[in-house]
């Protein structure tokens, strides 16, 4: 279908449609909303179409012609099924389709959604219906539906059946609606018309109401007068065969589309809510779509060609058509057997029935059977025909979503650079050779910076000073001496006076000697036998304790630097660095170690001949020893790094490495001086214990 | 060297349990059958892992004579684990843990944990106290027994590393408060030595972490 063609169809639409509302507009207030409403409709529905003009260019672009033209030709009929089987743009095929199959569909397509809207609405139709006089309704019969339509009613069922299905929208409704075909099938074999005009008026939907009004009440009509007429023939063969068959055959369907619908209704719903949630049309819409599609087949204006016959050929030659319609939807529809059941009726007037009346039990079993088997077959068809349906619907939503997602990008972004960027950001894309070089350098830098770590701890001087333990002895000095320094008070509240002032000029002097230190640092000689001024004054102390320990340290370190200073090529600067740090290290620790063992033999030792100013002087002098060697010994280091360094090309780069030692070497005489300080409440404590004990004694 | 917690133990008991000798072990993983006498108080250290987490044990090794008993006293605060130890073929050094035990409570915190442990477990011949006894005093006391053995190393790596659970159990269950470096425990300083390491790659050398 081309543009103008569609152009055309719309225009012609109107026009039929202008027609129609004329012609059917009747005195009854009813009818004339029902053509108000229509009348919205078409404007709609013009609307529909110039969308429709709008976008399809595009669809021309993206979509292969048959398609397009499905597509563009749905809204139309969607916005209302009556008008687009009255317009419906292909006369041509006027002979092989018939409009009361059409009719028929409009009306029973929206079955499955009878909201109370739509019943009161009938109501009000079929009062309408009922109140018309019978020429008026039969002479508007004669423009929608030809005089024997007894089947119709039948078609009417078997429509609404394949429609719920396919919308597969409500599988509850349909098995109701299921039902009450059953109820039709045997109401039509009754004499009671008016509970089947009653049925039949109650299938139609919202958007059918309008026209369907107009039409179906005229059909109505036609339907019931058919209907009673065929209702009295069968009823004399024996309709109580045919009921009991239909309701057999009906419970079977029954069953089966049950089972069918509950497969489908997961799948329903999920589709349901997202149809509903896009603004999909609903799938009773689609159904519709469907039989219009079908429909559209039929010709522009059959009502016209049919109106033009004589009534009964009009009536024969529908009934053919029907036939030929039925025949057709037979592959489709589920609803065969009933169907079939109608073509034998049509075709055989009542004769089937009456067949059917004298025939055995077997044979109808054995109908009933075959009849089960083709309906299981066309069940499956019928699921694909919905699928299929969705699946349409489903496509036109989201190429409308596609549309609408384009158009608002290429608004705000013309050349689509940021979305793409956005969308396939190349630049992040990783490589997985990258990932894993990246990786691999990272665990080179974390081995290597570990290693800086390790040879940063050889290194630091305050790791060393904790690994010699003179972290430790200093803390214990510490603790030692608060509780010296808290026994020293208490000792001091405890004594008399006389004490008092006996002790005082001990203590004074004893702390007297532990400040003094700091004056005769220059004094001391570089060259000055450290080994012998440190046992001098451990002697001096008279502790017993060897001074092993610090006078082997000091060896060590004199015997390094005598070895560095002869072969300085074998070692780099950074290792002089760390050896020179490690010895101040592990000097200042001893140095600390034997502070703390002074302090606590002073504290043991319980000897009269006990002088501890003496014992305080020699502290300080080893404190000023120690202090001087360790300065002493930083000079050395930096000696050996400057010679080293004479040899380098960059002599710069020792200059961190010299004031790093100088550095630490200062660290080390305060850690000592620290130690040395902190044996000053020691003596006092020693000292005060001391001449109370001997006091005594 | 960085580690999570630091955990200060104190070994105390009669002199010549093998307390020196157990830290030596532990530490340097050697036995020295003569030992010189402590004075005052050694120390020794030791990396051990628990839960996935470095825990460094700073552990003070006190001299046993009764001389000493007024200073190592002073040594007592702020431990968070106790390794009490006799000698099983002293009977003597048995009969003075009461002694033992109420200095070390009476000078540390109450949540300390205390590891009762027997030496000596090698000289069966000339074993003296049961280890039934020892078990029972431990129960009686509330405190973790084991036997162990200096010399042959046997349950020594245990006796330290079963305290340190203890302790880092009390941890976990919020007996300890870490923060308080009287409890005898320290959170490690694991970034000061990272940091100080990057400074020393980013200035090229220059290692002047100034202690104090």
């Amino acid at each position: 279908m081309s543009e103008s063609d569609d152009e055309t169809a719309f225009a012609s639409a109107d026009e039929g449609e202008d027609k129609k509302s004329k012609d059917t507009s009747s005195p009854k207030s009813k009818e004339m909303k029902s053509s108000e409403i229509e009348q919205k409709k078409d404007i709609e529905k013009k609307d529909t179409g110039q969308k429709k003009q709008k976008q399809a260019p595009k669809n021309k672009k993206g979509k292969g012609s048959n398609q397009t033209s499905t597509k563009e030709a749905r809204p139309a009929l969607k916005s209302s099924p009556s008008q687009s089987v009255a317009t419906s743009p292909k006369p041509d095929v006027a002979s092989s389709s018939n409009p009361d199959i059409s009719e028929a569909k409009k009306e029973s397509s929206p079955k499955p959604v009878g909201t109370k809207e739509d019943n009161d609405l009938k109501v009000g139709e079929k009062t309408v219906t009922e109140s018309r006089t019978p020429e008026e309704s039969r002479s508007r019969a004669r423009n929608s539906l030809p005089p024997e339509s007894k089947a119709d009613p039948e078609t009417d069922k078997s429509e609404t059946l394949s429609s719920n299905i396919t919308a597969q929208k409500e599988p509850k409704d349909a098995g109701a609606s299921e039902k009450t075909t059953a109820t039709q099938v045997q109401a039509e074999s009754r004499p009671n018309t008016e509970t089947q005009s009653h049925d039949v008026v109650k299938t139609p939907e919202k958007q059918d109401i309008p026209r369907g009004q107009v039409d179906r009440s005229q059909q109505q009509e036609q339907i019931l007068q058919n209907l009673g007429a065929t209702a009295e023939k069968s009823s004399r063969g024996g309709w109580g065969w045919s009921s009991w068959g239909s309701t057999i055959l009906s419970a079977a369907t029954n069953s089966v589309q049950t089972f069918t619908h509950q497969v489908g209704d997961g799948l329903s719903t999920i589709i349901d809510s997202v149809e509903s949630s896009l603004g999909i049309p609903d799938p009773e819409d689609v159904a519709k779509d469907k039989s219009a599609t079908e429909a559209g087949q039929s010709p522009a204006d059959t009502t016209s060609a049919i109106t033009s016959q004589p009534e009964e050929t009009a009536a024969v030659e529908s009934e053919n058509v029907k036939t030929q319609a039925t025949d057709k939807t037979i592959d489709k529809e589920p609803e065969s057997t009933e169907e079939e059941e109608k073509k034998d009726k049509n075709n055989g007037g009542g004769g089937w029935f009456l067949n059917w009346g004298v025939s055995d039990l077997a044979k109808k079993v054995t109908n009933t059977g075959k009849s089960l088997a083709s309906k299981g077959q066309t069940l499956m068809s019928e699921g694909f025909d919905a699928v299929e349906n969705l699946a349409a619907g489903g496509i036109d939503v989201l190429e409308t979503i596609g549309k609408k997602t384009y158009n608002t990008l290429s608004e705000h972004d013309p050349a689509f650079r940021k979305t793409r960027d956005f969308l396939s950001p190349k630049s992040n894309k990783p490589n997985l050779s990258s990932v894993l070089r990246e990786a691999k350098d990272r665990a080179e830098q974390e081995a290597e910076k570990v290693k800086e770590n390790e040879e940063a701890m050889k290194a630091h001087f305050g790791t060393l000073f904790d690994d010699y333990q003179g972290l430790a002895h200093l803390e214990a000095l510490e603790m030692l001496s608060n509780q010296s320094e808290k026994k020293v008070h208490s000792l001091l509240n405890s004594l008399s006076s006389k004490d008092l002032a006996e002790i005082k000029p001990l203590l004074i002097s004893i702390k007297e000697t532990f400040s003094v230190q700091e004056e005769d640092e220059s004094a001391a000689d570089t060259d000055q036998d450290v080994s012998g001024l440190v046992s001098q004054c451990l002697a001096q102390l008279k502790l017993g304790t060897a001074s092993d320990k610090l006078n082997t340290v000091l060896e060590m370190v004199r015997q390094w630097i005598a070895d560095t200073q002869e072969n300085q090529e074998k070692d780099s600067i950074k290792d002089v660095h760390q050896k020179s740090i490690q010895a101040l290290a592990e000097l200042t620790a001893k140095g600390v170690e034997q502070f703390h063992k002074a302090g606590e033999l002073i504290l043991l030792e319980k000897n009269k001949e006990n002088d501890f100013i003496e014992k305080s002087q020699s502290l300080a002098r080893l404190t000023s020893v120690l202090c001087h060697e360790i300065g002493n010994l930083a000079t050395r280091f930096v000696a050996c790094l400057n010679k080293m360094a004479e040899k380098q090309e960059n002599p710069d780069e020792i200059t961190q490495f010299v004031t790093n030692i100088y550095l630490e070497a200062t660290n080390s005489s305060t850690y000592i001086q620290d130690a040395f300080v902190l044996l000053l409440p020691v003596v006092q404590h020693a000292a005060i214990e001391h001449s109370v004990l001997f006091r005594e004694s | 060297m960085s580690y999570a917690y630091l955990f200060k133990y104190i070994i105390i008991g009669d002199t010549g349990v093998g307390k020196s000798c157990l830290l030596l072990q532990f530490t340097d993983k050697r036995f020295q059958p003569v030992h010189d006498l402590t004075i005052g108080v050694e120390f020794g250290a030791r990396m051990i892992t628990i839960d996935g987490k470095q825990i460094k044990l700073q552990i003070w090794d006190t001299a046993g004579q009764e001389s000493f008993r007024s200073i190592t006293r002073s040594y007592y605060r702020g431990a968070a684990g106790a390794l009490l130890v006799y000698d099983i073929t002293r009977r003597d050094t048995f009969n003075h843990l009461t002694t033992w035990l109420e200095d070390a409570r009476q000078h540390s915190n109450s949540n300390m944990v205390i590891m009762l442990i027997g030496n000596k477990s090698d000289l069966e011949a000339r074993r003296e106290v049961k280890k039934e006894e020892g078990e029972a005093f431990a129960r009686e006391h509330g405190l973790i027994f084991m036997e162990t053995s200096a010399k042959t190393a046997a349950n020594v790596e245990e006796a330290f590393i079963n305290t340190a659970k203890e302790i880092y159990q009390k941890i976990q269950d919020g007996v300890f408060d870490i923060n308080n470096e009287a409890n005898g425990i320290k959170i490690g300083p694991q970034h000061s030595p990272a940091s100080q390491s990057l400074n020393v790659g980013g200035s090229g050398g220059n290692q002047g972490g100034n202690c104090c």
